[in-house]
């Protein structure tokens, strides 16, 4: 008797209706998504640099002959370079053809390839993967893979965990990552919010309902047009600093242009600091994690018939000397090894002398002549690669 | 662990669960220890100071109340005590400060201060928890005979950190003869706390944002705009603190306890001293009760009424932060409530001799419109005050607000730079949130005060709840800031 009483008491709270009542509307977004495909997975409320990668290959019609991959070490060489080569200013959010490699192989091998760059700004050997495995498959699968990579790239000691990128994050909505998902996330917060995610479908879909209330409040908002029709972003300087620091990556079509070499004074910045403070705190277990990634990275290839190549990116003798006794000749060891069992080539670009300083932007950043130099000489090693060339003049 | 925080999240329905399961004996136990873990998963070693502090307070409750003729140094002790920790930790640096800057002129400087202090969290509200009791004991009161309970009535989890400032006659009752569970209470307690993460996370959150911006860089923008950021602000410190009390009465009602309000529709004020009557009330009642009454209150001469007011209102100022800019914002409201004191004292002056139109003039709806617009905008010059990080700011934005450089030249008076921002989207959405905002204030204040979501069917009800756990659930920042009154 008593139990009914009870029991009645708790069926009349009307939060554990409204609860019902949620996961009644869950139910009924997940069904209706599920049957006329409502939201668009490619659809986002930030427009971040992946974003724009993404909706960039999207529009290719046809698979790149060389993906490259990387870094902002990749993908500043491969803008910067292009601005000089070219003379023209780049945007680094539509930019994706790298000018340099078509052409300097072309001088080299007789034949010029297509390129797209997927190098991004932070990208770590995670997310490199993840590109390849969503993107990079299909009738858009490339021949040849060039992956630029230092130390920094697997022991980024900022990172919380592989899921805690906009890469991940962004591509997570793609495609299938179920068998990474719970190793991708390390903290108790990103796994009860994966599950969370999992049991509740609006939540899974809270980048498309976010993407869908910028829209509205866009076209509502009588100053936001430019935000909408022409991806602009108009803000100053110093509100724009502030929002990077606090929102998400989040990139206009009229930002991040880079100029040709010597068309602007651009000094050498000195950011040993920083790097100082990267290589003392080295996280083990974060790059024993990117190890694995990339050596599934290697095997995705091979599995699906890409010749990878992995390129040990240029830096400066500075930057070295503050990393840990031994620390980057065993680095390259260990990648060279895991790119020769894997049938990879590695190629070690970090030459002595290849590069001087008037190449560099800052210790570990090539600038436009030393993205220029990095494509002629990362060319001539292309060329004189059997797999590599094999690998171009196949067909699909 | 922040109640807009997903230990939070975990954290409460496992102490609800453990309270209710329990026989009554171990509720108030439970809730103690909950309550002393809640502390230390900010930094473990403040509970000695928290522990400390009751047992000192409990002591010395007894000893004002059995002591006849010695109570006062006892009180004194016990009011001493209290003070100089508060001081200690929150204003060792300001008055160094002071004191280095009152020192230098004349060649002489203090030591520099040979350890770091850290302001323990929701020490100033406790404090004045701990001033109140030794207070009202000493004017006759009873103290607590239970330490269990006066421990828990000081560190009682969900006002522990910001308040409502609590008093101990009304809560200690509901200890002693503890609530029966009810779902009337879990229902109301849980859409509170959904009520206040909504004020919390969608509203006040995004307009931090917004804020930030114009308040870090008041050169950017024109005197209309910074009129925006000023009202954006109203807006944002009202959502935040007043969403932070409902999670906090929410919560606390979870266990059958009743929190004081705090917040009762504050810009709908129609003069400076009803706003006091309506913000933060339990802080402005304890300002009354326990500073402006000793010093005189309203008794005496009209100059120590002026003097009482403004000194209340300079240590209320300095109470929310060892700054200067704190200090101004008291005494501003100090001199705001001495004016609208004198204008209070004319107009009965007027219709004493039969000139009742002012009267009349502020009472029509019109006037009452067009006061509670003035107070407003006079409650807004202080907000600039308290949110600006340096008194240079502050000074730069007022000039602007009131127009100074336009009238010497230096700006146009109408020009706008907030039109022309489009990112982030806070930004463009200011122009169409704010009056949502002005008019969400007393939406929500009416279904507050006519209590409309508990009368409405239960369908209704249920939906309410409905849709506020699914914006919170999409529509939350990635990064929610801290509540602006954790810092005090």
């Amino acid at each position: 008797m008593a139990k009914d009483v009870r029991a009645k008491a708790i069926l009349s709270s009307y939060v554990l209706l409204g609860l019902v009542m949620l996961l009644v509307l869950d139910l009924g977004f997940r069904l209706a998504d599920n049957a006329f495909h409502i939201t668009n997975p490619l659809d986002s409320p930030n427009r971040s640099l992946i974003w724009w990668t993404v909706n960039g290959f999207a529009n290719e019609h046809t698979a790149p002959d060389i993906a490259l991959l990387g870094s902002s070490l990749m993908m500043t060489a491969h803008h910067a370079g292009d601005a000089t080569k070219l003379n023209k200013v780049q945007s680094e959010v539509s930019h994706f053809h790298s000018a340099c490699l078509q052409d300097f192989l072309s001088e080299k091998t007789g034949q010029k390839p297509t390129t797209f760059s997927f190098a991004i700004a932070g990208q770590m050997a995670s997310d490199s993967y993840l590109i390849a495995r969503s993107l990079l498959v299909g009738p858009k699968q490339p021949k040849v893979i060039i992956y630029g990579i230092a130390p920094r790239d697997l022991i980024d000691n900022t990172l919380p965990s592989a899921a805690s990128t906009e890469t991940f994050k962004y591509l997570s909505r793609i495609g299938d990552l179920s068998d990474v998902a719970l190793s991708a996330r390390t903290s108790f917060n990103e796994l009860f919010q994966f599950g969370l995610e999992k049991v509740i479908y609006t939540l899974s879909r809270r980048p498309n309902l976010l993407a869908w209330q910028h829209k509205i409040a866009y076209t509502l908002a009588p100053y936001g047009q430019n935000a909408i029709t022409k991806n602009e972003l108009c803000a100053p300087f110093e509100l724009r600093k502030i929002a990077y620091s606090e929102m998400p990556d989040d990139s206009g079509s009229n930002e991040l242009k880079i100029a040709p070499y010597g068309s602007e004074f651009e000094p050498f910045r000195d950011n040993t600091a920083e790097y100082r403070q990267r290589y003392a705190h080295i996280k083990q277990k974060t790059y024993k994690s990117q190890l694995s990634y990339l050596e599934k990275l290697m095997k995705l290839a091979k599995e699906r018939g890409i010749q990878l190549v992995v390129v040990n990116m240029p830096l400066t003798p500075g930057n070295v000397a503050l990393m840990p006794a031994g620390f980057y000749s065993e680095f390259k060891n260990k990648v060279g090894a895991m790119a020769a069992a894997n049938d990879a080539a590695f190629l070690d670009l970090n030459k002595p002398n290849a590069f001087e300083q008037k190449h560099f932007a800052d210790t570990v950043h090539l600038n436009g002549l030393g993205g220029v130099a990095f494509f002629r000489l990362l060319s001539s090693e292309l060329a004189l690669n059997h797999s590599v060339s094999t690998a171009l003049t196949t067909t699909h | 662990m922040l109640f807009n925080s997903l230990t939070y999240a975990l954290f409460l329905p496992i102490v609800v669960a453990l309270y209710w399961a329990s026989p009554i004996k171990l509720r108030v136990p439970i809730l103690l220890i909950a309550s002393y873990i809640f502390y230390m998963s900010w930094r473990p070693a403040f509970i000695l100071l928290i522990i400390g502090l009751t047992t000192v307070n409990y002591f010395f409750g007894f000893k004002i109340h059995k002591s006849e003729k010695n109570k006062k140094p006892w009180l004194f002790a016990a009011v001493a005590t209290n003070l100089l920790t508060l001081s200690f930790f929150k204003y060792a640096y300001f008055l160094n400060d002071v004191l280095v800057s009152a020192l230098k002129p004349i060649g002489m400087a203090p030591p520099a201060m040979p350890f770091d202090i850290i302001l323990p969290l929701g020490i100033s509200f406790f404090v004045f928890e701990f001033i109140h009791y030794v207070v009202d004991v000493y004017r006759g009161s009873e103290p607590i005979k239970s330490f269990l309970a006066f421990s828990l009535f000081a560190s009682f989890f969900p006002t522990q950190i910001a308040g409502p400032i609590k008093r101990f006659q009304d809560f200690i009752p509901q200890f002693l003869s503890p609530a029966k569970f009810s779902i009337k209470d879990l229902d109301s307690g849980v859409s509170l706390i959904l009520l206040g993460l909504f004020k919390k996370v969608l509203l006040a959150d995004n307009l931090a944002f917004f804020v930030q911006g114009g308040f870090q860089h008041p050169e950017l923008f024109n005197s209309l705009d910074l009129w925006i950021f000023t009202y954006a602000f109203a807006f944002q410190i009202y959502f935040d603190f007043s969403g932070y009390t409902d999670i906090a009465r929410g919560s606390a009602m979870l266990f059958g306890y009743k929190v004081p309000i705090n917040f009762n529709l504050p810009y709908l004020a129609k003069n400076i001293a009803e706003f006091w009557h309506r913000w933060h009330i339990s802080l402005s009642t304890w300002l009354r009760d326990y500073l402006f009454i000793p010093l005189g209150g309203s008794r005496g001469s009209r100059w120590n009424v002026y003097r009482n007011l403004m000194i209340t209102m300079s240590l209320g100022g300095l109470w929310h932060g060892a700054s200067m800019h704190f200090l101004i914002w008291g005494v501003f409201h100090g001199a705001m409530l001495g004016l609208h004191r004198i204008f209070k004292e004319g107009r009965t002056w007027l219709a004493d001799r039969g000139h009742g139109w002012l009267s009349a003039a502020i009472d029509s709806k019109v006037g009452t419109v067009l006061s509670m617009l003035f107070t407003f905008h006079v409650v807004c010059i202080g907000w600039v005050l308290f949110r600006a990080d340096t008194l240079t700011i502050a000074g730069d934005m007022l000039r602007k607000l009131f127009f100074i450089d336009s009238i010497a030249g230096n700006a146009p008076a109408l020009a706008m730079a907030l039109p022309a921002i489009n990112y982030p989207l806070i930004y463009p959405a200011i122009f169409l949130l704010l009056p949502v905002l002005a008019l969400s204030h007393i939406i929500m204040g009416y279904v507050d005060k006519t209590k409309w979501v508990e009368s409405s069917p239960r369908l209704v009800k249920a939906a309410w709840c409905c849709a506020l756990m699914l914006m919170i659930l999409v529509f939350s920042p990635d990064k929610s800031p801290k509540f602006i009154y954790f810092q005090f």
